[in-house]
């Protein structure tokens, strides 16, 4: 009996036996090898970036996020379970981890993220449950935060993804596709040396995930940290000045509309940028741009629906366009830097050597039939009588600038283009910004390349040749003349130290991690003196423009009057009624840049300025700034400058620094950069008296 | 005390030769030959691990050999003292385990979902192993008829009321794998002892009906269901994370048996086992080691081992002298091949996973000293064969 029992019981078990081994049809050699290794990523801790005197731009906070190892969830029955049980704690809805395991953007080689930025306690308890959550990693990783902003968002940049058409590009250099990058600013600028290396721990695992021992370990290494040459308190001084300055220009008319009761529409203003450098070494000290971002929203990143919600109305693209390195402008009569050191280098004109400027400018031997032949003074139709060259600056004579254009064509001699190439038009200053643009000098080259591109920007009738209207025209900074604010700071910056075209810069070096806060635990500074430097960059000198002294001393006076002189009256005189030239005296050049359509509520308004002006060299700023549809540069450009010169004579008049208040999600307007304290140097006190 | 009274004791022939020529040497070599395979399997299934955690791999199988000593001396004893005699000392022993099972339900400590262990010192002692033989011991003396008779139905209820005792201990433990062993020798004896079919039949309907009252009313501990509903449903969505860990540990031993196909992969070459994929496999699951690095072969050899012993076993019941021996063989062979089919069955996944070890293989110190006292019971009755 008990033998029949036994029996078929090993008649079963054979039986089994042979079925699990002979005829089973899975051997699951791969998965039992794959997942018996597990690793780690270790992210390692990006570079902060500071201003000059260790105000902390970007900063960074540990965050735990959780991942899953892909070949656990490889079949849907596991994925189910596993995210079923997994969305609980999480607090993701199932659907959105499904979401997650299609989306192509995550590394198929690496583990699946699941949830960033989970709760210590979260972490704790997955951690606790290895055995019940195969495959699952919390892995401790950094996230930005950027603890001024949305100051200097334009320079320090934002991070993000890597973009699916430069993938290889990263992925060669090491980079794994879940990992984000800087994509523009410093951020995208200096990311060899915030990133760091990543580490990785690799660990041996059992069937039910607990670490049987830790098989390797490579630390993460930090980034460097990396300095910028930006004031923070001055930068943030530059962009509530330029806003209160757009503001204050769209209250305004055009000049034609102002004399008939402000009948017209007010100018529009929607853009502008101010930038400071330093002319000794090419240092730039603050650069705002408006329209404005803050980069706190790409921290996990921005919907284009939230882009659209804060910026209704604009180009989706234009608040994250830096103008200032990015933007080409017309550069109107701020260009008569270049047109007189070219004049002067071409021997047309001399310091002392008089002009009587009639108001209009007829080229010689010009055939009337075919060319357009006479030119009129923007501003004074009637002329300014016989002036020198630096009454010719200070009140910003057309025609005096006329005639050097056409000369110079007659004479076939390309002086200007080469004075504009040699103060850095047409070509990258250089600077340590990403999507910098080289803006156009004109000449006969750029018109036929203008006039074959599809669509041509210029008839081909008129690519036909460079003439000497369009040399007469380039002399006054219109025509197919475009640089970007920076190329003008920097230009005025080569003047003002003499002629050494230095090329800017927004970082001074980089220094090892670690330096400390300078009130501990504030986070806000880390102490300066304590920078522990790998690399200062050099200054570099890119160009020379030769200026001889007296060249110099007879412009100097020329920009001075422009903002000094009562008579003969300089174009700005009104604006920089009330600036305290004493304290700072500074010289400049009001710009008035004609839109093509000639209308006038389009006009851009440009200054640039320097400061002190005591002789070459002795300058320690150069402001310039350029605004959107804003009307003369005494307008609009001009208020903003002389205001940056106001602080930097008296920094008291800047709003303190304050860590900014945590980003608003819910916010439908752009995060806001505060109030300047004082508006007064804003103020002109009779608009109908100026005149470009 | 009257009524559970054993039968009057016989005077005892007076049968002194016990040398070790007389002893079945195919059933001592056949336990050797399972002994040497366990402790190979232990190696393999521990050695690896703790070497890469960096802790001695030799201390499972070390420990084993130790307890298969201490065994080998409790054999010795069980096969030297007259089991006429013992008849005599079996409802004390059944008392002493039986309270030792019970103290044990009650003061220790949960492991593995069940208050099973004693621990002393670096041991721990499982009584409801101890518990098995002396089940044994108790049913064959109190049904044993020299007279050959069939079982009357009074001590037919006598048997299952003893049995009941530790069995309702067992369940509330709950130790739902070593109550199906005290089932599975209990009916033995009692077939064996020729109890009427239709009683029989009776008591497993009712056991029947109430097991599945039990279960569907969920008195029983959730830990116990799932173990016997994780091989009905492998496919089951776990609901509660210790039926998923059976659900992974039934899983892998399945891929470890399956991998090792006809010849295995060699020793110390699964790697399943090497990896420690497949929890308590030095214990429960050892037959998934085998399975994995010697394959069908040596599965097979091994069930051929249990399948020569259970023969000789109940080679030697037949032979004995009386029907209390082949009683207490018949308990011996019906705990042997209960325990394979469950614990081979539980590995390959045709069987609930419910803990009891594979005899002579499994690691575990108390399994293995009853089971070589179950040995000492057989060699006793052949030592005093006619």
């Amino acid at each position: 009996m008990l033998g029949i029992v036994a029996v078929s019981l090993f008649a079963t078990l054979f039986a089994r036996l042979w079925y699990l081994q002979m005829m089973s049809p899975e051997r699951l050699d791969q998965q039992v090898q794959t997942s018996r290794i597990r690793h780690v990523q270790l992210a390692p801790m990006r570079g902060r970036i500071f201003d000059r005197h260790g105000m902390v731009l970007a900063d960074n906070r540990r965050v735990l996020s959780v991942t899953i190892d892909r070949a656990e969830i490889r079949s849907e029955d596991d994925r189910t379970r596993l995210f079923t049980r997994l969305s609980g704690p999480l607090e993701v809805p199932v659907e959105e981890l499904e979401a997650h395991y299609t989306d192509v953007e995550y590394d198929p080689y690496l583990p699946l993220p699941l949830a960033d930025d989970v709760p210590e306690t979260t972490a704790i308890y997955l951690g606790e449950r290895r055995e019940d959550y195969p495959g699952v990693e919390v892995s401790e990783g950094w996230q930005r935060v950027y603890r001024f902003a949305p100051l200097a968002s334009h320079i320090v940049g934002y991070m993000g993804a890597i973009p699916e058409d430069s993938a290889d590009a990263y992925r060669s250099q090491g980079y794994k596709l879940n990992e984000r990058v800087g994509k523009a600013g410093v951020e995208q600028q200096y990311e060899d040396q915030l990133r760091g290396e990543p580490g990785q721990i690799t660990y041996e695992v059992d069937a039910r995930n607990r670490i049987i021992r830790e098989v390797s370990r490579r630390d993460p290494v930090p980034g460097n940290d990396v300095v910028l040459t930006l004031d923070l308190q001055l930068q943030q001084h530059a962009e509530q000045t330029l806003q209160q300055g757009l503001r204050e220009a769209r209250t305004r008319c055009p000049f034609d509309a102002l004399v008939a009761g402000c009948a017209g529409p007010a100018f529009e203003a929607p853009a502008g940028s101010v930038v400071v450098e330093d002319p000794r070494n090419g240092q730039i000290l603050a650069m705002a741009t408006y329209p404005t971002f803050d980069n706190r929203w790409f921290v996990q990143g921005i919907t284009n629906k939230k882009i659209n919600e804060l910026y209704p109305e604009a180009d989706k693209q234009a608040p994250f366009v830096n103008r200032a390195v990015s933007s080409p402008f017309q550069m109107g009569s701020t260009f008569k830097l270049v047109s007189t050191v070219a004049g002067l280098q071409s021997g047309i004109i001399t310091p002392g050597s008089p002009y009587n400027d009639q108001g209009r400018y007829q080229i010689p031997d010009c055939d009337v039939a075919k060319f357009k032949c006479i030119f009129k003074n923007a501003g004074r139709a009637r002329g300014s009588g016989t002036i020198s060259l630096a009454t010719a600056l200070t009140v910003s004579s057309d025609t005096y600038y006329y005639r050097i254009g056409a000369e110079l064509q007659l004479g076939q001699n390309p002086a200007l283009q080469d004075v504009a190439r040699q103060f850095g038009f047409g070509s990258d200053s250089g600077i340590d910004l990403p999507a910098e643009i080289s803006g156009t000098v004109p000449d006969a080259e750029l018109k036929r390349r203008l006039s074959q591109r599809i669509p041509p920007v210029i008839s081909p009738d008129e690519g036909r040749g460079y003439f000497v209207g369009d040399n007469v025209l380039f002399a006054i900074g219109q025509g197919l003349l475009s640089a970007t604010p920076l190329q003008l700071t920097n230009a005025y910056a080569t003047f003002a130290n003499g002629g050494n075209r230095m090329r800017p810069m927004v970082a001074l070096g980089v220094v090892r991690p670690g330096t400390p806060d300078l009130v501990p635990g504030d986070g806000g500074r880390v102490n300066p003196f304590k920078f522990d430097w790998i690399e200062e960059f050099p200054t570099e000198v890119k160009a020379q423009v030769p200026i001889n002294a007296d060249w110099w001393n007879t412009m100097n006076r020329g920009f001075s009057g422009v903002v000094a002189s009562r008579r003969p009256f300089g174009t700005a005189v009104r604006t920089f009624e009330g600036y305290n030239h004493d304290a700072l005296p500074i010289a400049g050049k009001t710009g008035t840049a004609q839109d093509a359509a000639q209308e006038g509520n389009k006009d851009d308004s440009l200054f640039a300025a320097y400061g002190p002006n005591g002789g070459p060299g002795t300058a320690q700023w150069t402001v310039a700034a350029v605004v959107e549809d804003a009307g003369f540069g005494a307008w609009a450009a001009a208020p903003i400058v002389k205001c940056m010169f106001t602080a930097l004579a008296d920094p008291t008049r800047m709003a303190p620094l304050h860590q900014s208040e945590p980003l608003d999600k819910t916010a439908t307007t752009p995060t806001p950069v505060g109030a300047m304290p004082d508006t007064s140097c804003m103020a002109i006190n009779d608009l109908r008296a100026q005149a470009d | 005390m009257a009524i559970l009274a054993p039968a009057p004791s016989v005077s005892l022939p007076r049968r002194t030769d016990v040398s070790l020529r007389r002893l079945d040497w195919s059933i001592l070599l056949t336990v050797a030959g399972l002994c040497g395979a366990g402790l190979i399997a232990i190696y393999s299934a521990t050695g690896p691990i703790r070497r890469l955690g960096g802790l001695d791999p030799y201390y499972y199988m070390q420990r084993q050999a130790l307890f298969m000593g201490v065994a080998v001396i409790v054999m010795m004893l069980a096969a030297v003292i007259d089991y006429r005699r013992l008849r005599e000392w079996a409802l004390f022993l059944f008392g002493v385990t039986t309270v030792l099972l019970l103290t044990v339900t009650i003061l220790a400590e949960t492991r593995s979902g069940i208050r099973a262990w004693f621990v002393i010192g670096p041991f721990q002692l499982q009584p409801s192993e101890l518990a098995k033989v002396t089940l044994i011991l108790v049913l064959a003396s109190f049904v044993a008829s020299d007279r050959g008779e069939d079982l009357p139905f009074p001590g037919f209820v006598r048997a299952l009321g003893l049995m009941a005792i530790p069995l309702v201990i067992l369940i509330y433990q709950p130790d739902v794998g070593t109550a199906s062993v005290f089932v599975a020798i209990t009916m033995a004896i009692l077939l064996v002892a020729k109890a009427n079919p239709r009683h029989i039949a009776l008591v497993t309907g009712l056991a029947l009906f109430s097991a599945v009252l039990v279960i569907s009313t969920g008195s029983l501990p959730g830990y116990g269901i799932s173990r016997l509903t994780t091989f009905v449903d492998q496919d089951q969505v776990a609901t509660d994370d210790a039926t998923e860990a059976l659900l992974l540990q039934a899983q892998k031993s399945q891929e470890a048996i399956a991998g090792g196909e006809l010849t295995g992969r060699g020793f110390m070459q699964g790697p399943l086992t090497k990896g420690g994929y497949v929890p308590e496999q030095h214990t429960d699951f050892v037959f998934s080691a085998v399975g994995e690095q010697f394959g069908l072969l040596g599965c097979a050899g091994i069930l051929a081992l249990y399948a020569i012993l259970i023969v000789r076993v109940l080679r030697v019941a037949q032979i004995s002298r009386d029907h209390l021996g082949s009683l207490l063989c018949c308990g011996v062979a019906a705990a042997l091949l209960w325990h394979v089919f469950q614990n081979v069955g539980m590995t390959m996944g045709i069987m609930p996973i419910t803990g009891i070890p594979l005899p002579f293989i499994s690691y575990g110190g108390s399994s293995t000293i009853a089971f070589f006292a179950m040995i000492g019971l057989v060699q006793n009755v052949y030592l005093r064969r006619l």
